[in-house]
């Protein structure tokens, strides 16, 4: 079996480190555009020769905080030409990035400056509360840049003004490149944090010859060049961001389009046509919310949508090619392959809807049972994955690392089959996952907090159909001595605790469901989750599409 | 904007957000349900209901109730 990890002559990288590839496009193509970033109404333009100059002066930065080789750095910023500048900053000294959903929670986010060893961390001003709220949680807090977007008149500079002060460092690239010769693939590049069922996010370590790999593998799957221009929709603390709209077209010598998320899709058409972006990625749920708008464009330059994350109806994929005359290609992923392991071929003809595709040469994909055994097609098992895209570890959490790796692959906890073509398909979750537009949430770690309010008794959180996010969240409560509770007391208790995404949408008390005396259960008092679901299909959801 | 479209509007967000009334002074993530998954499906009913064509300069002033009334006075009356 091949070690993935050692990466041996046989399968040389083009490139040393992330950087390297960056560095290597900026002097071959100094004066292409590389990046374009619209942040509420400033728009800037970076060529791969200016962008480069602006990473050479961040690196001066960090370098002079005192930043080396094997440090961490976390960043809770919006996607935007500051992020990538700080990102491959980090990345060509060898510096770990450790990037923060933005919609955490304070205690959530210090979580993740505390797993990851986050040495200094870089925030918008906008999060200055829950930053602050950081370092009273952990005590000694790492060293924080605060960073404003407006002109200097706040307590707080612009990135421009911090780099400003080694502005010398862009004029050095000759030692910049030599200087970073240093960071190995093997290095760990990015610590990417997915939703845990403990009730923290679990860090998924990624490496450089992670990131490369993938980046490689999905811009020649779709035959990526010069003329590719992404535009990045999906948030860049998560990997499909990352990598498919930002290094891929990278790995091409493309562009990419940078605008901030679920708040741009109001304008997505405008976004395409006025940067003239040729490719995008995107989760299920943003295609229903584009249906869902009145505004159908066509005539635009869109050749292709990469998509995945949750599972794509077909109705929805059919209904959006039909409308909008652009392909979508589905793939499947995991934070723990740095992004996707199998997409649908780029020949339109030889697409399989409602299947996630043909594994990435990068890797190797196998439908086994429960021993480790392959399944042959037609038969459901575990999907398994190995491959230089697989990541090297979980952070600090030796036993989920067990149980993950084992006999040489990567379980996902996904089931699946694959057909005699070698085409794969999803067929559900090993366990609980929800998937609320596009974020993945464990019903488990809602219900742990709840359990901490002295009036619940019992509690069950279940994932049920919503119109444009593919999931929502319901909870259902027992209280003690059947004692009154509202709504609003759960959600008071809840905030704060946990992010806001992951609240429930709707809350409802046993005491006020007659028919529903207990929360179910099976034999070995293993919550029902399925019959909670049927029970809200039947009894509940009418009423509560009445009231919303 | 005009009165009958600024009441449609409110009793939009009243709906969408689940709320008692609408405040101008209400923003996107000061109110706990206005995240930005809400926001897409109030950007959706605003949509449904007023039919406009938002340019991208303007979504990030739709971050506020009055920032939204302004965007509709602009692109509805």
């Amino acid at each position: 079996m091949r070690d993935y990890q050692r990466i041996e002559p046989a399968h040389a990288f083009a490139y040393q480190n992330v950087f390297a590839l960056l560095e290597s496009r900026a002097r071959l193509h100094p004066d292409q555009l590389f990046v374009t970033s619209l942040f509420q109404d400033v728009e800037e333009r970076y060529t791969y020769g200016e962008f480069v100059r602006r990473v050479a002066m961040a690196r001066s930065f960090l370098r002079a905080k005192g930043l080396i080789r094997g440090d961490a750095v976390n960043l809770i910023i919006q996607n935007s030409a500051d992020f990538l500048i700080l990102y491959f900053a980090a990345l060509s000294l060898g510096v770990v990035v450790s990037p923060i959903n933005y919609n955490f929670t304070a205690r959530e986010m210090s979580y993740i400056v505390k797993d990851s060893r986050g040495r200094m961390l870089f925030a918008e001003e906008e999060y200055l509360p829950r930053v602050e709220a950081i370092g009273r949680e952990l005590g000694v807090a790492p060293e924080v840049v605060v960073l404003s977007r407006n002109p200097a008149s706040g307590p707080y500079p612009r990135l421009s003004d911090v780099l400003e002060e080694h502005a010398a460092a862009g004029e050095r690239l000759e030692a910049l490149a030599a200087e970073s010769s240093g960071v190995e693939l093997q290095d760990r590049a990015v610590i990417i944090y997915t939703s845990g069922t403990s009730g923290y996010p679990k860090g998924a370590i990624l490496t450089h010859a992670n990131l490369l790999a993938d980046a490689q593998a999905i811009a020649e799957w779709f035959g990526w060049d010069r003329s590719t221009r992404t535009l990045c929709i999906l948030p860049l603390f998560h990997n499909n961001g990352q990598v498919v709209t930002l290094l891929a077209p990278l790995w091409a010598g493309g562009s990419t389009v940078m605008v901030k998320g679920n708040i741009s899709l109001a304008a997505f058409w405008d976004l395409v046509g006025r940067y003239e972006a040729n490719w995008t990625s995107v989760i299920p749920t943003i295609l229903s919310v584009l249906l869902a708008f009145k505004g159908k464009r066509t005539g635009h330059g869109l050749r292709g949508i990469v998509c995945g994350g949750a599972l794509l109806p077909k109705r929805v994929q059919l209904d959006f090619e039909t409308t909008f005359g652009v392909p979508i290609f589905e793939g499947y992923g995991l934070t723990e392959t740095t992004s996707f392991s199998c997409f649908n071929p780029l020949d339109v003809e030889r697409r399989t809807i409602g299947s996630i595709g043909l594994p990435l040469p990068v890797n190797e994909m196998a439908i086994l049972d429960e021993d480790g055994h392959l399944l042959p097609p037609g038969e459901v098992g575990e999907i398994c994955i190995r491959g230089f895209n697989v990541f090297l570890e979980y952070c600090n959490l030796p036993e989920r690392n067990e149980k993950a790796f084992r006999g040489g692959w990567f379980h996902s906890g996904d089931y699946g089959s694959r057909d005699e073509r070698g085409f794969y398909y999803i067929q559900g979750r090993k366990d609980d996952l929800i998937i609320k537009g596009g974020e993945n949430i464990y019903p488990r770690e809602i219900e742990n907090v709840l359990y901490g309010h002295p009036k619940v008794k019992d509690c069950a959180v279940v994932g049920v159909e919503h119109r444009l996010w593919g999931e929502t969240l319901v909870a259902f409560v027992e209280t003690v001595d059947g004692q009154p509770m509202t709504a609003a007391e759960v959600e008071g208790f809840l905030k704060n605790r946990i992010a806001d995404y992951k609240l429930p949408s709707e809350c409802y008390f046993l005491r006020d469901l007659p028919d529903l005396p207990e929360i179910p259960k099976g034999p070995t008092k293993k919550l029902l989750r399925t019959e909670l679901r049927k029970y809200y299909d039947a009894h509940l959801r009418q009423a509560a599409r009445r009231e919303g | 904007m005009n009165a009958e479209n600024r009441r449609r509007f409110e009793e939009l967000f009243i709906r969408t957000m689940k709320v008692d009334a609408c405040r101008h002074d209400m923003k996107m993530g000061a109110l706990t349900q206005w995240d930005s998954l809400k926001h897409v499906e109030l950007l959706t009913e605003i949509d449904e209901a007023f039919g406009i064509q938002v340019e991208p300069t303007d979504l990030w002033k739709m971050a506020t109730v009055q920032g939204i009334l302004d965007v509709l006075a602009k692109y509805v009356d």
